[in-house]
């Protein structure tokens, strides 16, 4: 028996914007990112 | 990326044939189709068709050893934020050992979706939907709940070029 309901706020895709912005953040600490 | 068959070719393109490689247990890796590939291609020295061969109990240093550091190490993570730090829960925490420090190279596959603003919010995340997701999955599969007793929080790394991540505008994984 499933012991809650998943969010679904969690399950919407984020933007181009904010990919780009995730993608710059992870390379400024040395973790290589792309899309 | 815009589809997971993107990722995927990406993936298999990173990975040199015979190369020593390690997939660990993701949705994400399953629905692409690399976890089969890289299994059953016979291309690649997948580390966990030989870890299925081991007595857990009576080989279980050989188990440790073999699963802890592998060449290249696959998998998902549950949250990364928007400024930079990636979130990754575990019920044993045989992917965690691999992904802060044993593995020579990490590749994440990450669904867009898993993209949040903060580092509260991705812990919201993980417990909020990727927990239920996983229990469901568990109590599906082996008729137990899914346990969250661990959680890796990545905010840096020493090396550039170990630890990669191909984020796909694609819902992957939970």
């Amino acid at each position: 028996m499933i012991t809650q309901a998943p969010n679904l706020i969690f399950s919407q895709l984020a933007s181009d914007e904010q990919i780009d912005q995730t993608v710059q953040a992870l390379k400024a600490k040395n973790i290589q990112a792309l899309w | 990326m815009n589809t997971g068959e993107e990722a995927c070719d990406y993936v298999l393109n990173l990975l040199p044939e015979g190369a020593e490689v390690h997939a660990s247990m993701s949705r994400t890796l399953e629905q692409i189709g690399l976890t089969s590939i890289i299994e059953e291609s016979g291309r690649y020295q997948a580390i966990r068709p030989q870890l299925r061969k081991l007595d857990r109990v009576k080989q279980n240093r050989e188990f440790r050893r073999m699963g802890s550091s592998p060449d290249f190490m696959l998998g998902s993570v549950h949250a990364v934020t928007m400024d930079g730090q990636v979130v990754v829960g575990s019920g044993g925490g045989s992917q965690i050992g691999p992904y802060a420090s044993g593995a020579g190279k990490v590749i994440w596959v990450v669904g867009a979706q898993k993209l949040v603003p903060t580092l509260e919010d991705a812990l919201h995340r993980l417990h909020e939907y990727s927990y239920p997701l996983e229990d469901e999955r568990m109590q599906t599969a082996v008729g137990r709940s899914a346990q969250l007793n661990q959680i890796l929080i990545i905010q840096g790394a020493l090396f550039p070029g170990r630890l990669n991540m191909v984020i796909v505008k694609e819902n992957l994984g939970f």
